[in-house]
């Protein structure tokens, strides 16, 4: 048996699950519940103007986040011609939690609590969501892993069949 | 048709909406202003999650190259239909 690599599949599944969490927070916490917007806590959306702004700033956010899945799908399909790479589910699904996880740590730690760009759920409590939403992403960051771990058992040449 | 001056005040009064219509010259000043207000800012900070990412898939292709990478031989499915 012989080992197959799986790191062109994980890094595809970073890319879409960055990507499609992005577009998530953008969806559900900017629009749908409109709790923050990109720069809420910088210039808070109280007339048109700022609105507008942090409207400018949600775009280019969803911009980055639909480069990001454009990114993955394309990553996805030079990793599916690769030769010697294994292409399992659990390890795709684990990229992809293990990639939303990683962005959604990274951008708590870097907009929320480095420069404060924006918070979870401003008002009283904002450190306790912001701190939940870092949990959150351990969480999925855990899960992504251990899903890759699964898919481990995917990567070997396939017993020849009798 | 003439502007509902009423309605404006009035939702300026209950939200704290200003009258600033992008459209106009006064507001469209205001408005470029504040687009140019901390671009590179805002842009590096929107984006900053995104280099980490870019970062953890260059490293793994990196690992990916290292252990090898095209040395394994065994062919994709589509492959093996060829």
């Amino acid at each position: 048996m012989s080992a197959l690599s799986r790191g062109p599949i994980i890094s595809s599944g970073i890319w879409l699950g960055a990507g499609l969490g992005g577009f998530f927070d953008g969806i559900v916490l900017h629009q749908v519940l409109q709790w923050h917007n990109m720069l809420s806590s910088v210039r808070p959306p109280i007339d048109l103007l700022s609105m507008k702004y942090n409207m400018l700033w949600d775009g280019l956010f969803h911009a980055f986040c639909w480069f990001a899945v454009v990114l993955g799908v394309w990553r996805l399909w030079v990793a599916a011609r690769r030769p010697g790479v294994a292409c399992s589910t659990p390890t795709l699904i684990g990229g992809m939690l293990l990639g939303w996880g990683a962005f959604n740590f990274c951008e708590g730690l870097i907009d929320h609590q480095l420069l404060g760009l924006h918070h979870v759920h401003p008002g009283p409590g904002q450190l306790t969501w912001d701190l939940g939403f870092l949990a959150l992403a351990l969480v999925q960051i855990a899960a992504g892993w251990a899903a890759i771990a699964r898919g481990a058992d995917e990567t070997h040449e396939p017993r020849s069949e009798t | 048709v003439a502007r509902d001056e009423s309605f404006f005040a009035r939702r300026q009064e209950a939200v704290g909406f200003v009258n600033h219509c992008p459209r106009c010259a006064l507001g469209r000043q205001a408005w470029l202003e504040v687009q140019g207000d901390h671009f590179t800012f805002n842009a590096l900070a929107v984006g900053a999650p995104f280099l980490a990412i870019l970062l953890l898939t260059a490293g793994i292709e990196v690992v990916y190259r290292w252990q090898g990478g095209r040395k394994h031989t065994r062919p994709n499915s589509h492959e093996a239909a060829e």
